[in-house]
């Protein structure tokens, strides 16, 4: 036989290999050891899973990421010293229990004994210790919330751990939530050779594709461009459901057809923020599948730079809030969504329920305009509004901003700038656009961290914060309310902040984000979607979620 | 000219080739606006880390000095740390080239087997409907993007039929072989392992069937074309005076000579598989070096970026060289010509 009919016939037999198991799975879905084609994908190994879809990268390293998926996978990892509630309050969770000293310079906490980490080992004071200085020492993640905020973190005893503040920290308990306890052992016998001293590389390159937790979940498989997978923990300290998945599978897609596919037959379980709202609608057509839906604490901001002329002027920004419309937006762009009020969402603890809002109104806008100094002569002044190019939803909202905008003689033009030139452009006064339109969002759960972030002074010049606000009672203010360890005390002064941002006019406040997530229904109890908690991650904690295998068979005709 | 100093002159002007490239794709990814560093630190890193971090992959030196720096890590096989992954970008590229390869492989035996196939098909039975078929799909193959084919084969082999999976390489609960050449269909059959080995196929079959449609009905177009001109030729008119079988003087006498046109598109097509890899490793949902291409593109990941165009520049020049060989090999007047001229 010639080499090329061998060639030939393999190639049939490759191609018939195909045919045959492809087509013949679907004739059954029940798994089977010895059905190898498994279509539809049914796990082989008897465990229950839960699949998530998410946009990528994913950064496991609790010193390293802090995006959705990043903060997902560390809040199943890792534990942290106290837990959130979805009324922004939070609870004992590693800390059996903490005092604070009459100064509120000094927290102390006492751990619960008998925690363990994945490997076996005890978690104790100096985990802690070790967690907060590595943390501090690589800089990333969400180490900017705790910067200058602590000066030390000393060890007492194996069970006790004081946190040293150089000043009186209002939200310091609730940014525990981003400190994530790592395993101090086993991350230093596993260093290499890098930048921080007797550290090494502090475990970063363990981390980077390791786990190193207490978490009720620890790291199966991390496929760092697609997939992680963590499994059940099964010696967890503290609560786990029944029924919550053996397994927990982040996957880096958002692919439109991947996520309805997957969400049809049943091998995707929740999705994605990240798909449209068509999709979202194809996506609840399916049988047993719902659309969740809560705000997610973050607001799209139509930030003007209060440094440029015309914006310089109260009356030119005043105006623009008026001549935006708000529900053309809420009802055709965002449908679901509702106006937003003031610069907090409404879901964060600190939110003024009171503070004046815009509303689409033309003739306001007129009356602004005639008080400014460059009424009669905007003609000269025209208005660049910069909009993402990468969201194809912020050119719609650019086009409407510019027509309402030209009813008032406010010249808009409209630059379709991508993310990375944005972010540079947002380094300084002179290179910052008029109008840029971003979503932001808290990285703890209360107004302070949306308000610091967006008005300080020290914020200035990252794409968070373009209105270059540089007010310096707005700074005094936030600066009390930070220092304010009493909770209420410190709200008043977050309320009385809001009042002013809102009175300064630097931002369009255009809605409260709304995240939505196509999930099954049938067989998913995801408590956490009713009664979301509004710390970035933690809807996603994944013991307190219950997956159905009987009824998931159900759907699937078994 | 032998074939051996043939080879070595188009080595030695492939590594010009690579030099330049390397020289054009290192000033493009550092032109494209933003700062890569505070792109992956997020907007709230401080801005001292930002520095220390830029310091540490030397971006606070001059793009010359720069240059050297990254081209010496390159000679060591050092490609720098990437921002997207955190970690060495030759971790990286061993992680995910094999799925590419695999995948631009299967498309690429795809293309060839079935675009000849249809080839034939259209010639044997030329101006009747299964020439008009195969040219009507030969068309639409060609003016299609993958990814367009990549979603309608989601839709109608996933979604309606559930014929195929549509995500990933190896099914739930099958344990992968252990790695030895990275290709998970390969090392499940050197390993005995044939659970892993199917599903692994089943796997494979849409995205590359995806990939290949172009390249697939480009090859049947131009064997169509190629065979029908040889088909006027003597030989084949003296071969059927001689009373041979129309399927010999097909198979034995047209088909090869024929070829030769194919075969030269052929590598650029099979190298074009690799970089028309990441839209349908994206909707896929394939670990390959074009969706982490495409990802470090995106997140200004400059080491990552230039590793990745290094890697598909690399395969380009190869398969080119290897193009010219198979070619002198099917053509023996142009191994002729060369001794003649010396080109």
């Amino acid at each position: 036989m010639s080499a090329r009919r061998v060639f030939v016939l393999i190639l049939l037999f490759i191609l018939l290999s195909v045919f045959a198991f492809g087509c013949g799975a679907g004739d059954s879905t029940v798994p089977d050891e010895n059905d190898t084609g498994d279509l539809p994908e049914q796990p082989a190994d008897g465990l229950t899973y839960l699949r998530v879809t998410f946009s990528w990268p994913t950064y496991i390293d609790p010193a390293v990421g802090s995006d959705y998926s990043s903060s997902t996978a560390l809040c199943n990892i890792y534990d942290t010293l106290i837990y959130p509630n979805a009324d922004g309050s939070f609870e004992p969770h590693l800390a059996r229990e903490w005092e604070v000293s009459d100064d509120n310079l000094t927290y102390r906490f006492y751990l619960n004994e008998g925690v363990m980490f994945h490997d076996g080992s005890e978690l104790t004071a100096s985990d802690v210790k070790f967690s907060f200085d590595r943390l501090q020492a690589i800089g990333e993640g969400y180490a900017y919330i705790f910067s200058d905020r602590i000066s030390a973190v000393e060890v007492v005893d194996d069970y006790t751990v004081d946190f040293i503040l150089p000043q009186p920290f209002g939200p310091f308990l609730t940014t525990l939530t981003r400190l994530y306890i790592i395993n101090e052992d086993l991350v230093m016998a596993n260093t290499l050779d890098g930048p921080y001293g007797d550290f090494g590389d502090y475990g970063k390159e363990f981390l980077n594709t390791n786990g190193a937790g207490s978490g009720a979940y620890k790291v199966k498989e991390f496929d760092v461009a697609t997939l992680l997978v963590l499994e059940k923990y099964d010696d967890y300290f503290s609560y786990i459901d029944p029924l919550a998945p053996d397994v927990f599978e982040l996957i880096g897609t958002t692919e439109a057809a991947t996520v309805r596919t997957g969400m049809m037959r049943r091998e995707i379980d929740i999705s994605d923020q990240w798909q449209t709202l068509e999709a979202f609608n194809s996506l609840e057509d399916i049988e047993g599948v719902d659309v969740a839906r809560w705000p997610d604490g973050g607001q799209l901001y139509l930030m003007m730079n209060t440094q440029k002329p015309p914006l310089d002027d109260i009356h030119i920004r005043r105006a623009l809030s008026w001549a935006f419309n708000y529900d053309a937006l809420t009802q055709n762009i965002y449908p679901g969504t509702a106006p937003a009020k003031g610069p907090v969402s409404s879901v964060l603890p600190g939110w003024n329920s009171n503070v004046f809002q815009y509303s689409f109104d033309l003739d306001k806008a007129a009356e602004e305009i005639a008080l400014s100094k460059y009424a009669g002569q905007l003609d000269q002044y025209p208005i660049e509004y910069a909009w993402t190019a990468e969201v194809a939803d912020l050119e719609k909202i650019a086009l409407m901003t510019q027509a309402e905008a030209q009813k008032v003689g406010l010249n808009i033009e409209i630059v379709k700038t991508p993310w990375m030139s944005l972010i540079d452009q947002s380094g300084s006064i002179d290179t910052t656009p008029h109008l840029t339109s971003i979503w932001v969002s808290p990285h703890y759960g209360e107004a302070g961290s949306i308000l610091e972030a967006k008005y300080h002074s020290s914020n200035t010049g990252s794409w968070e914060q373009t209105e270059w606000l540089l007010n310096d009672e707005v700074d005094s203010l936030l600066e009390q309310a930070m220092a304010t360890v009493d909770r209420e005390e410190r709200f008043a002064l977050y309320r009385d902040t809001q009042e002013l941002i809102v009175e300064l006019a630097p931002t369009i406040f255009a809605y409260d984000n709304m995240e939505r997530h196509a999930y099954q229904t049938h067989y998913i109890n995801w408590p956490q979607s009713a009664d979301p908690i509004p710390v970035m991650g933690y809807n996603f904690v994944a013991r307190f979620i219950s997956v159905d295998p009987v009824k998931r068979a159900e759907l699937l005709g078994n | 000219m032998k074939l051996s100093t043939f080879i070595a002159r188009r080595l030695v002007l492939s590594l010009g080739v690579l030099l330049g490239l390397s020289i054009l794709i290192f000033i493009i990814a550092r032109v494209v606006p933003g700062d890569p560093v505070r792109l992956a630190l997020g907007a709230r890193a401080p801005q001292d880390v930002v520095e220390r971090v830029s310091a540490e992959m030397h971006l606070d030196k001059p793009y010359p000095t720069q240059y050297v720096i990254w081209l010496k890590g390159v000679i060591q096989g050092d490609f720098g740390t990437s921002l997207y992954t955190r970690r060495n970008v030759s971790e990286d590229i061993k992680a995910f080239l094999p799925a590419t390869l695999e995948l631009s492989l299967f498309a690429g035996i795809l293309m060839t087997f079935f675009g000849i196939l249809l080839g034939v098909l259209s010639v044997q039975k030329k101006n009747s409907w299964v020439d008009n078929i195969v040219r009507m799909i030969s068309y639409l193959g060609v003016v299609t993007p993958a990814f367009v084919f990549a979603i309608i084969f989601v839709l109608l082999f996933g979604y309606l039929l559930s014929a195929f999976p549509v995500s990933g390489r190896l099914a739930e609960g099958i344990t992968p072989p252990p790695v030895i050449s990275g290709m998970i269909t390969i090392d499940s059959l050197i390993t005995g392992n044939f659970r892993a080995f199917f599903s692994a196929i089943t796997h494979l079959f849409l995205p590359a069937l995806a990939l290949s449609m172009a390249g697939l009905s480009q090859q049947a177009r131009i064997a169509r074309s190629s065979m029908s001109d040889n088909l006027q030729k003597d030989y084949i008119l003296a071969h059927r005076a001689c009373g041979l079988s129309e399927r010999k003087i097909m198979f034995k006498y047209l088909l090869k000579p024929s070829l030769i046109p194919t075969v030269s598109i052929l590598g650029l097509d099979f190298a074009a598989l690799l970089s028309n890899a990441f839209l349908v490793e994206m909707v896929f949902n394939w670990p390959g070096i074009s969706r982490y291409g495409v990802n470090a593109i995106l997140t200004k990941d400059l080491n990552a970026v230039a590793a990745v165009v290094m890697i598909l520049g690399i395969t380009f020049v190869s398969i080119n060289i290897l193009v010219d060989i198979i070619v002198a090999y099917l053509d023996p007047r142009i191994r002729m010509r060369r001794d003649r001229t010396g080109a």
